[in-house]
């Protein structure tokens, strides 16, 4: 019997689902909120004007 | 980057990709995410993960999987490039959440400088000061976006 083959979608679907990817993607989440916090942002799109 | 890169598949929105790289007999999918940080007016985070057949998932960056980094690594600017055709005002944060992927990326964009400057903007933040990107400078995060003409 053939092992149904896993749509792209579907795997998205199931990555995106997956505790550690929720868990690396809070992590980046949390970093960026403490670089915009620390003024990282502000200093970026200053600089540009 | 000019290199050879693998083909590709991404999502209707352009914000997750998948490509399967292969090396020595091995194959490994990898997949390329970008998640907008909220109410940021186009700031996004780059996430680089090896979708494993088992569905565990690993650090792109981990030792093993350096046999084809350069070509990883063009896939990569691929997708980094079809994205910001799709979000031409996104502002790409790259940080590496680990010393190897912190090095990874210091050494990727260090050495296609001169051909990501033709079409992109690079910043460091070194924690305390933001500038423009300078090659032998070490930065926690580096910003990534289109060059505007």
């Amino acid at each position: 019997m053939k092992t149904p083959v896993e749509s792209f979608e579907d795997r998205k679907k199931r990555v995106l689902a997956d505790p550690k990817v929720q868990a690396i993607l809070k992590e980046k989440m949390e970093a960026t909120r403490e670089f915009i916090e620390s003024g990282g942002l502000e200093r970026l799109r200053a600089l540009k004007r | 980057m000019q290199s050879e890169f693998y083909p590709f598949q991404s999502d209707n929105d352009q914000l997750y990709f998948e490509f399967v790289s292969v090396s020595f007999e091995r194959t490994i999918r990898k997949a390329v995410l970008f998640t907008e940080f909220p109410h940021s007016n186009g700031l996004f985070n780059l996430a680089l993960l090896d979708v494993l057949p088992n569905g565990e998932l690993s650090d792109i960056a981990s030792p093993e999987n350096n046999l084809d980094l350069e070509k990883v690594m063009s896939t990569v600017s691929e997708c980094l490039r079809i994205f910001l055709e799709r979000y031409p005002y996104a502002e790409i944060k790259i940080q590496g959440n680990t010393p190897a992927k912190s090095r990874l990326y210091r050494m990727v964009l260090g050495k296609e400088l001169s051909n990501i400057q033709k079409y992109y903007e690079i910043y460091g933040d070194s924690g305390t000061v933001v500038e423009p990107f300078e090659l032998n400078k070490t930065y926690q995060v580096y910003i990534l976006k289109l060059r505007q003409r």
